[in-house]
């Protein structure tokens, strides 16, 4: 028998929430094949505890104390640091997985999904595999077929990854200097994402800027 | 005689979540889940058919939220203490699901122990020693 088959894979866990995070811990360390060897709730821990443990793959929140999930993947890529991530998350898997994936995950599994489901895409992103639920994979599938002309892009999906993260604080009440503090980014910088986001989405002024951001959040259930 | 288990009433609407929430409450040897569902208007049934000891609801729900199922069971003299649960910190957020007739209020920043010893103070509470 070949030893590495029976060795527990090593899961580092990235999420916010203690509650949340507490329960995903406890529903790996019941699995046979996995462990988790690490828990972090932001970005720099993160990489402390992949430097210093060397995982075999990391489940990453989008929402994080501080950052987004998409910056730790971006960061994992800068550096060269191959680590098979799966992103579990609230937000919409239609406007999040394709753009994860992009930034280099290799799968997203929404909290929709029941345990069952999420232990499923952690053994197929830890096995080499891509993970995106069949609703997911059928859009990105039928884009292909089309030869790849565009489909017109509307509302939020013209906007970047950055703008998507400040348009979602907007929608959740935060000022322009709470989203410079919460994204550590210069309230000049915040200023023109959101110059931005209005010219992109053809809003007027700042008031209806945020009704829509609200609006926004409220549909998606951030 | 061994007490009977209490049931808990399940209100959540993230799938991941709600089986995880599941999970924790069956595992305490005191308490069973006697139903779980995602809305206010499945809870109301679910209340009448299963008549619950606590209702762990979460503040937001697609739709509506955990406060409008507390005036749905005032409005129906429903005697049930909900325990809600949310994840803005305490501080924030305790005070006003208090008013609006919630019996306690639990934040998903506390841990997992926190949550079954809040369901549990609260059934603790109502029955006399």
């Amino acid at each position: 028998m070949n030893p590495s088959c029976c060795k527990k894979k090593r899961i580092l866990v990235v999420e916010d929430h203690p509650l949340f995070r507490a329960m995903l811990v406890q529903l790996i360390d019941q699995q046979l094949g996995m462990i988790v060897c690490g828990e972090a709730n932001n970005i720099n821990d993160a990489l402390a505890i992949i430097e210093q443990q060397t995982p075999d793959a990391a489940i990453i929140d989008l929402t994080l104390a501080g950052s987004s999930g998409l910056e730790l993947i971006k960061d994992l890529k800068a550096r060269h640091i191959h680590l098979p991530v799966l992103v579990l998350s609230m937000h919409s898997e239609r406007l999040y997985a394709e753009r994860v994936l992009h930034a280099g995950a290799k799968g997203f599994v929404s909290k929709e999904e029941s345990p069952e489901q999420v232990i499923s895409a952690i053994h197929a992103v830890t096995n080499g595999e891509i993970y995106v639920s069949k609703r997911i994979s059928q859009q990105i599938l039928e884009r292909q077929t089309r030869g790849g002309k565009p489909v017109a892009a509307t509302g939020v999906d013209l906007l970047s990854d950055r703008e998507i993260e400040v348009y979602q604080l907007m929608g959740e009440g935060l000022s322009s200097s709470e989203i410079s503090d919460r994204l550590r980014l210069a309230p000049t910088t915040v200023d023109s994402y959101r110059a931005r986001i209005k010219v992109k989405l053809g809003i007027k002024n700042a008031a209806s800027l945020y009704q829509h951001a609200a609006r926004w959040v409220t549909e998606h259930g951030v | 005689m061994p007490i009977p288990a209490k049931k808990i009433l399940i209100v959540e609407d993230h799938l991941f979540f709600r089986a995880m929430l599941v999970r924790l409450v069956r595992d305490e040897p005191d308490m069973i889940v006697c139903g779980q569902t995602d809305n206010v208007a499945d809870a109301l049934n679910l209340i009448d058919q299963t008549h619950p000891d606590v209702a762990l609801v979460d503040l937001t729900l697609s739709g509506s939220n955990g406060l409008d199922l507390i005036s749905e069971l005032n409005a129906k003299n429903v005697e049930l203490p909900v325990l809600v649960l949310s994840m803005h910190p305490k501080n924030l957020c305790a005070d006003r699901v208090i008013r609006a007739g919630a019996k306690a209020y639990v934040s998903k920043q506390e841990l997992p122990e926190a949550v079954v010893a809040a369901i549990r103070s609260i059934f603790l509470e109502a029955v006399p020693a």
